[in-house]
């Protein structure tokens, strides 16, 4: 199959943040503030925005994107809904936790361990991307253990492409523990991972206190970035056949329904199984949706915020939709209110965006579902943080497997016995 | 991953699919060669020629190696929900879904190396 050429349009958002960076900071400044994220603490909740400004934060967000990119290059894959996915997910992530050094040696080391089994990096291509959520691991070991550098620096290294070699089994495992029902399947994979990490930790006496650097500054920019992006997308379609234009957007309707109408159990690859001007159609209504939610709610524009709508976007292609997120959300801000949570604080807020995770249960097995499966990952999202003690930045992705599991186990328990029973 | 376990979760994921509609019949049946191996797959349900082309395009997902080997691996595993002939085309190298006189329908599919050709494969033809 030939790669659609309007998904190379990811190298356009990174380029024109590259662009943003430079004229916002200048070059120096936005390169010592890059230098300067590279090693400061990326656990949760850390805000780079907050911590070294916008400029600097928009070149490690292209930075991280443009290796993500030339990761797949190299391994000679086609750009697709999962790919983009992935790399949608690093790039919003580079807003606060992931940098070019803490995310080389795991995608490294899951490389290794394909050659390991005897495959080719390129099979594990996605688990190496997607497993750079255990990043600030690295960045922990190098810059926070208080050990000399000499000494940090290799076993930071060391560390990671251990990690990296250990992800595809734990991945691969967790997967059928909520069977494609959680979209951050590398968050529950990582949130296993990070207790092993933080314990670990704990044993050998060097606690891990909480992180909690979360901007509330107002920049019109920050706000603009996404309907940037929206707007490269609607271009996309339009690319297609530009001299058609009434005709592809009904096409891309048609498509955006039939999208619709999937449950987005993984891998459900829109582009792949749809169409690519219907998957950037939804791409667009979703990332709409959400941008005016966090408008109206007025959340703040910082990094984790603009993590959370970015991961969205590149899951618009790879399972979410308008119509199986909405319950889930919705089961979110009600136990928000039942638990009198405050909706400005990083928890209820992250859970709002990254919950949406459990959207296939939704799509599979219906609203009503999806809203008790939004609830319950409110309760649990709450705890798991201090679990791991913020080493697995897909936190939400943990809690999201977790209740997926729960659910997945009753229904198939209850299926499974139903059944048995009719035959005897 | 053996061999063996590969047939098990191919005709595992394929049986899933086709029982989902209720026929009164199925055959599945497996040919193996040295480089790759064949698998047929018939029931006796009508199906329309949308549904054909729907199982068509399932099944011709084309060879994701990235997919394969990590989503891949729920493949004939995860019974729950929809059976997913995606996850059958990651893993194939060819897919070719006919209506039989019976009324049901063939699918045949083909799963080999590289080096492995479908073409040479006999029953194919005879089909």
């Amino acid at each position: 199959m030939e790669q659609p050429k309007t998904l190379n349009a990811f190298m356009l958002i990174v380029l024109v943040f590259i662009f943003l960076a430079g004229i916002i900071e200048g070059g120096t400044q936005a390169i010592l503030g890059f230098l300067q994220l590279q090693i400061t603490p990326a656990r949760l909740v850390s805000d780079f925005i907050a911590i070294a400004g916008v400029g600097s934060t928009l070149l490690n967000v292209s930075t991280v994107g443009f290796l993500g990119y030339g990761f797949l290059a190299i391994n000679k894959l086609r750009l697709t809904g999962a790919s983009l996915a992935a790399l949608f997910t690093m790039m919003g992530f580079a807003f606060f936790g992931k940098t070019p050094f803490n995310c080389l040696p795991i995608m490294l080391g899951v490389s290794f361990s394909a050659l390991l089994v005897r495959k080719k990096p390129r099979d594990y291509a996605l688990i190496a991307i997607f497993g750079t959520a255990m990043g600030p691991l690295i960045t922990f070991i190098a810059f926070e253990l208080g050990v000399k550098s000499f000494l940090a620096l290799p076993a930071s290294f060391a560390i990671g492409l251990g990690v990296g070699l250990i992800l595809p089994p734990i991945a691969i495992a967790m997967l059928r523990l909520h069977q494609g029902y959680n979209l951050y399947n590398m968050g529950l994979t990582a949130g296993f991972l990070g207790l092993f990490a933080a314990s670990l930790s704990h044993a050998t006496g060097a606690d891990i206190l909480p992180i909690e650097i979360w901007g509330t500054a107002h920049s019109p920019i920050l706000v603009a970035l996404l309907p940037i992006v929206l707007l490269i997308a609607l271009f996309c379609i339009v690319k297609e056949d530009p001299k058609n234009i009434v005709a592809l957007f009904r096409h891309a309707y048609l498509d955006f329904r039939k999208i619709l109408g999937m449950s987005g159990r993984l891998p459900s690859d829109f582009s792949d199984f749809v169409s690519t001007k219907g998957a950037f159609l939804n791409m667009i209504v979703l990332g709409l949706s959400f941008w005016l939610l966090m408008l109206i709610i007025e959340a703040p524009f910082n990094g984790p915020v603009l993590g959370g709508l970015f991961t969205i976007l590149g899951f618009s292609f790879f399972g979410k939709h308008i119509k199986n997120v909405f319950p889930i959300v919705l089961g979110i801000v009600v136990a928000i209110f039942v638990f009198d949570k405050d909706l400005y604080e990083p928890g209820p807020l992250l859970a709002i965006l990254f919950g949406t995770a459990l959207a296939p249960l939704s799509g599979e097995f219906g609203p009503l579902l999806g809203f008790v499966a939004g609830f319950l990952h409110l309760v649990i999202v709450d705890r798991t943080c201090f679990w791991h003690g913020g080493m697995a930045l897909y936190n939400n992705g943990f809690a999201a497997g977790l209740t997926a599991t729960l659910i997945v186990s009753v229904i198939d328990w209850y299926r499974s016995s139903k059944v048995a029973n009719k035959v005897e | 991953m053996k061999r063996h376990d590969l047939y098990v979760q191919l005709i595992s994921e394929l049986a899933n699919y086709l029982l989902r509609n209720n026929p009164k019949k199925m055959v599945i049946s497996l040919h193996l060669e040295n480089d790759g191996f064949h698998i047929v797959a018939i029931d006796d349900r009508y199906h329309s020629d949308e549904e054909i082309a729907e199982i068509e395009q399932g099944l011709k997902m084309h060879q994701r190696p990235e997919l394969a080997s990590y989503y891949g691996t729920m493949l004939g595993r995860d019974l729950l929900g929809d059976a997913r002939l995606e996850l059958i085309g990651y893993h194939v190298k060819g897919a070719k879904v006919e209506k039989i006189p019976e009324g049901g329908i063939m699918i045949n599919l083909w799963v080999g190396s590289d080096d492995f050709n479908p073409a040479m494969f006999t029953i194919d033809e005879k089909a």
